[in-house]
């Protein structure tokens, strides 16, 4: 609530790392120096290892769950399809990268549609309509300068010391 | 502190900020792009890439206490290790909190144009009692919160004789909560704003004692104590003919001065050294209790306040309690801001933006990375622009290295020559950073693309480098949230 609220120290330490759905691991899971591995949630927290796990040398028991039981990574798991009708990585391997469309091709420009960055085509271009201004400061709302705005700063904003010049924009890139 | 999206190829541009011990406890807030009405969060606004590609060396720092420099590194905090900077940086469309100024905040201020929500905030409640309580001192504790119950001070008597106050009379409250998130507002000349104190306390038969209060905090780094100023306290609304051990009036309170509140401010108004702060009660003068009646004193607590903004405040827990022990917290267990959905994690953080609203994304090009030393992140992606319904909402976006191009003959058996080579010996590596930098690579890309379209070899090879930038950073994706 408003400026309130709790600043108390919290320590460091080896806690579990917590992820909440499923994990797919197309090489080895390797969890050192006391590491562990909280999973839940998703369609239970399934472990899917595919080149094996691996701690500090004992059996293996680093992946838990919430309550900090181990629980069993299924390690050296088979490849499989993944199966979600509708999702651009329905079909693929479990284990391939969701957002290629050719896991096996070059990655460059080698991306899905849905999986593409904001403003920019696959090749790396900015997509149409979008534009890419140089920045080197922050901005501050002052109500009483830039009233219409530009195309790079927005109303009411106005740049930080150091000033810079307007900041250059990038033309959409020819296609 | 707004930052809008484009390219940053400098991480000093960021670091000048949220790595600077002067700017403690703020939040940076990176806003949506503004759409065609170039105003923020209108009903225009579209998800803003922050292309994050930090290639000027120049701009090396420290972080959290490290001996080496990078020059990739945007660093949240931590920029000396003896100083807290707490950071909070959000991007995306603000929930809950006011990213703009408003015209006339609410709260307890002046109305004033500022940013966020002005608020009162009240600390009055002390953790622990401390002092020496050889001297007279009976009920301590309940100095610990204004309820009208107060500790008593009253020294010994003996037939006619009554016990010297030797050392002082005095009492030490600490641990103070709640803890703040936030600092006092600036006014003007006084960039630490004022911090007030009330002591509330009553006294019978002063004789020319003089009550003072010393504030102090703990600084928990080093475990030292950090003077903040000693203050004597105006005894205009004080009962001075009180029982002793008698509930003390709301109304006997001293307040510190204007002024004081600015020293107290100037010295001790960081988030940290409020959130550690300890007032010490002293009466001084007439150790020896002479005068007509044995001077007495009730303490009953001590508040300290000021004005401040509503910023984000993610980093803070939302102090849920798992009432039915079910292993997560849901609307039928108690949290400080109540919760509407289930299965949800004990103890989650607040969010301060909204993912179903226009945000922001973070995309790493080359070695750029962050590192959260002493503040939080929080990134809210948005829907994507070009398709809102159907793209996978990202917030942050990784560029993965590539391999070095290198000229070689095409499938037409001709080798590739002179503006390509040039593209080679000005070093491509550091070109295939970049995406959409016409000072970089970008250039010679077009060119490559435009110049030879028919050559598969050289429209690949253009590819390679232009669309090295934007790869999956196999993070956790997801459908845009609807509501």
């Amino acid at each position: 609530m408003g400026g309130l609220g709790s600043c108390e120290t919290r320590e460091r330490g080896v806690g579990p790392v917590s992820v909440e759905g499923n994990i797919n691991v197309a090489g080895r899971l390797q969890l050192a120096d006391g590491f562990k591995l909280s999973v839940a949630g998703g369609d239970g927290g399934v472990v899917k290892v595919r080149y094996g796990c691996e701690d500090n040398g004992g059996p293996f028991d680093s992946v838990v769950d919430p309550s900090g039981t181990p629980t069993a990574a299924q390690c050296n798991h088979a490849d499989v399809p993944r199966a979600d009708p509708g999702m651009p990585w329905d079909g693929k391997s479990i284990y391939a990268d969701p957002g290629r469309i050719n896991d096996t091709a070059t990655p460059i420009g080698d991306i899905e549609d849905e999986f593409l960055p904001v403003g920019f085509d696959a090749d790396g271009s900015l997509a149409e309509g979008h534009t890419l201004p140089l920045r080197t400061t922050a901005y501050r709302y002052d109500d009483s300068v830039n009233p219409s705005g530009s195309a790079a700063v927005p109303k009411n904003l106005v740049a930080l010391p150091p000033r810079v010049p307007a900041a250059a924009t990038f033309p959409p890139a020819h296609r | 502190m707004i930052f809008l999206w484009g390219r940053y190829p400098d991480a000093k541009t960021l670091n000048d900020y949220t790595a600077n011990p002067a700017c403690p406890d703020r939040t940076f807030w990176f806003a949506p792009d503004p759409g065609a009405d170039r105003e923020l969060l209108t009903g225009d606004d579209r998800t803003a890439a922050f292309y994050l590609d930090f290639t000027n060396t120049a701009g090396a720092s420290k972080c959290g206490g490290m001996e080496s420099s990078n020059p990739f590194r945007w660093c949240l905090g931590g920029a000396d290790k003896n100083s807290s900077s707490k950071p909070r940086v959000v991007v995306g469309w603000p929930d809950d909190w006011t990213a703009l100024p408003t015209a006339d905040p609410g709260g307890t201020g002046s109305g004033s144009t500022g940013y966020g929500q002005r608020v009162g905030v009240e600390i009055d409640t002390a953790g622990a009692v401390e002092g020496n309580f050889l001297t007279f001192w009976r009920n301590q504790p309940n100095a610990k919160v204004i309820d009208g119950t107060p500790a008593t001070y009253e020294p010994c008597r003996f037939w006619i004789f009554t016990c010297p106050s030797f050392g002082e009379r005095s009492m030490r409250l600490a641990q103070f909560t709640p803890k703040v998130g936030g600092s006092p507002i600036a006014e003007v000349g006084l960039p630490n704003g004022r911090l007030f104190l009330d002591v509330h306390f009553a006294m019978r038969h002063a004789n020319g004692t003089v009550p003072k209060v010393v504030v102090d905090y703990l600084d928990p780094r080093e475990n030292v104590a950090r003077n903040c100023g000693e203050f004597t306290l105006d005894l205009t609304n004080i009962d001075a003919s009180h029982t002793p051990g008698s509930p003390v009036p709301a109304t006997s309170k001293a307040t510190l001065s204007a002024a004081s509140a600015a020293v107290l401010a100037e010295s001790c108004g960081s988030v940290q050294a409020i959130n550690n702060l300890r007032v010490t009660f002293k009466v001084e003068k007439n150790v020896w209790n002479s005068g007509v009646g044995v001077p007495t004193f009730d303490l009953d607590g001590v508040r300290i306040y000021y004005d401040s903004y509503q910023g984000a405040s993610f980093p803070l827990p939302n102090h849920c309690t798992d009432s039915d022990g079910d292993g997560d917290v849901d609307e039928f267990d108690t949290c400080e801001v109540p919760l509407s959905g289930v299965d949800n994690p004990v103890d989650p953080a607040k969010s301060d933006c909204d993912p179903s609203r226009p945000g922001g994304q973070l995309i790493f090009g080359g070695s750029t990375h962050v590192y959260a030393a002493d503040g939080s992140l929080e990134v809210c992606g948005g829907p994507h622009p070009a398709d809102p319904r159907g793209a996978m909402v990202i917030g942050i976006y990784g560029v993965p290295g590539v391999k070095e191009m290198r000229t070689r003959r095409s499938h037409q058996g001709r080798r590739l020559s002179g503006w390509r080579h040039d593209v080679h010996q000005r070093g491509v590596r550091q070109a295939d950073r970049r995406a959409g930098d016409p000072s970089g690579g970008r250039g010679h890309l077009s060119g490559a693309v435009h110049r030879a379209p028919r050559d598969p070899v050289v429209q690949a090879e253009g590819r390679w480098r232009e669309g090295s930038g934007l790869q999956l950073p196999g993070l956790h994706p997801r459908r845009p949230a609807t509501r």
